[in-house]
């Protein structure tokens, strides 16, 4: 590592250490590292997250890697060499589960009630609506409308789409899913976040939804 | 029997003090407050408060009773999809050369210190702290505070980590033997209280969605029953009016 490298834009900044071996381990046999995300729901809670890292041969036989604690830094550079989620079902969790991640700087910059409404009133706009499983949190969750009086409104806005933006545009760009397959994952990965973050699923489960 | 409303934030209060101060604290800025009966009994309905629609409920005192914060803050969290429930009332400062009564504590962390050993060392009872692990706040219901706090440029104001634990403690070398053996690493630490710690049974460490609030209505030392009788009501003042007016006044 040099100086130079030290101040080079974003996208050329190392890998993390583990992933990378896992690129080059995969490399060097001429195969792909898979991942296959875990966590298990327990009750009315969930169990720890955890990454199980797969190095794939060009035959598609697995070998499994010991598995990792959930870290979002690993995760990101997961996608960023391609390790797509062993099905579409797990793609969705994975995506689900790291949504919070990008979505919490823009909760902390607005507010739980500021960013609560404007996301609702965005996923409508965007046609998040639209698919089922988004469609069923969103009949189950109450927010308020964001004033359009705030000073915050259109950064609000511009902050979340932006932060969907992240989340979604991997799945082409780097994951390689076609564009139908990257939306239901979005879409999918939504509904995963919006039902945690609501609570939909433990209010059914408690006679509240 | 009124359904339960959902809402943005739930505000925990222990005490019969703490909640004639969030009542005061809410007429002062023209918050109506409404008693209603749900199907988890008896709590207050703020409606929006700026940008949050906040209900307001009692606990017993401390975290652990049938009506603890623990056991309430399980239960409002899912019925109402709160994404953040903030415990104000009162705390015991720590450092009286630096801090007034009906000065404000804000928790950044939480530091539980009942999670402790206890042996028996040379015959001598002996705890260690070593167990006990910080946790942090929401970051979101930080922010809010910080930002309320540079608004008003307030001195009243402390951030830092709150001792959080069963006790109710009369005694300045138990409180600073809880403040200098738990791990240090982390916020410096600013006082403490009873109800935080049960806020830690409804959300995952890394993801908290809790805050603790507290004006400061002793030291927890041998003055605290000679000074508490006066010093309650405006230390719970003090942090309901800090709490709602982040809220109210939020950009």
């Amino acid at each position: 590592m040099s100086l130079h490298q030290l101040v080079q834009p974003p996208n050329s900044r190392p890998l993390h250490g583990s992933v990378e071996f896992w690129r080059q381990e995969a490399q060097y046999i001429g195969g792909r590292v898979e991942v296959d995300f875990e966590r298990k729901r327990d009750g009315l809670s969930f169990r720890p997250a955890r990454l199980f890292v797969y190095i794939l041969d060009g035959d598609g036989n697995r070998t499994e890697r010991s598995p990792e604690p959930w870290d979002e830094v690993v995760n990101r550079d997961l996608v960023a060499i391609g390790a797509r989620a062993a099905s579409e079902e797990n793609e969705i969790e994975r995506l689900g589960y790291a949504l919070k991640f990008d979505l919490e700087p823009v909760e902390v910059r607005y507010g739980d009630g500021y960013f609560n409404s404007m996301l609702v009133q965005m996923l409508n706009e965007l046609g998040f609506a639209d698919v089922a499983s988004v469609a069923r949190c969103l009949a189950r969750i109450s927010t308020g409308s964001p004033s359009r009086d705030s000073v915050a409104y259109d950064a609000a806005r511009r902050d979340i789409e932006s932060a969907l933006r992240e989340a979604g545009s991997p799945l082409t760009a780097s994951l390689g899913y076609d564009d139908e397959t990257a939306q239901q994952i979005l879409a999918g990965a939504v509904a995963y976040y919006l039902d945690e973050r609501f609570h939909v699923t433990n209010r059914e489960r408690l006679g509240f939804g | 029997m009124d359904p339960i409303e959902t809402c943005d934030i739930v505000l925990f209060t222990a005490t019969a003090s703490e909640v004639e101060a969030l009542e005061s604290a809410a007429a002062e800025l023209a918050i109506r407050v409404e008693l209603r009966d749900g199907p988890l009994g008896e709590h207050r309905w703020l409606g929006k408060v700026g940008h949050t629609r906040v209900l307001a409920a009692k606990t017993s005192m401390g975290a652990l009773d049938y009506r603890g914060s623990g056991a309430r803050a399980v239960h409002y969290v899912d019925a109402t999809q709160a994404t953040g429930v903030i415990s104000i009332g009162m705390a015991f400062g720590c450092d009286p050369e630096n801090q007034t009564l009906g000065d404000v504590l804000v928790g950044t962390q939480v530091v539980p210190y009942d999670n402790r050993d206890v042996r028996q060392v040379d015959g001598v009872i002996t705890t260690s702290y070593e167990r006990v692990k910080r946790r942090r706040a929401k970051k979101s219901l930080v922010r809010l505070m910080e930002d309320h706090a540079r608004r008003l440029d307030a001195t009243t104001v402390h951030f830092g980590a709150l001792l959080s634990g069963a006790a109710r403690i009369h005694c300045a070398a138990f409180r600073d033997e809880l403040r200098t053996q738990v791990p240090q690493e982390g916020d410096p630490i600013i006082g403490g209280e009873m109800e935080g710690v049960g806020l830690l049974a409804a959300s995952k460490p890394a993801d908290p969605n809790w805050l603790v609030v507290k004006g400061i209505s002793d030291f927890g030392d041998e003055d605290r029953d000679d000074v508490i009788e006066e010093s309650r009501r405006p230390a719970c003042l003090a942090a309901a009016r800090f709490v709602l007016r982040a809220l109210a006044e939020q950009p």
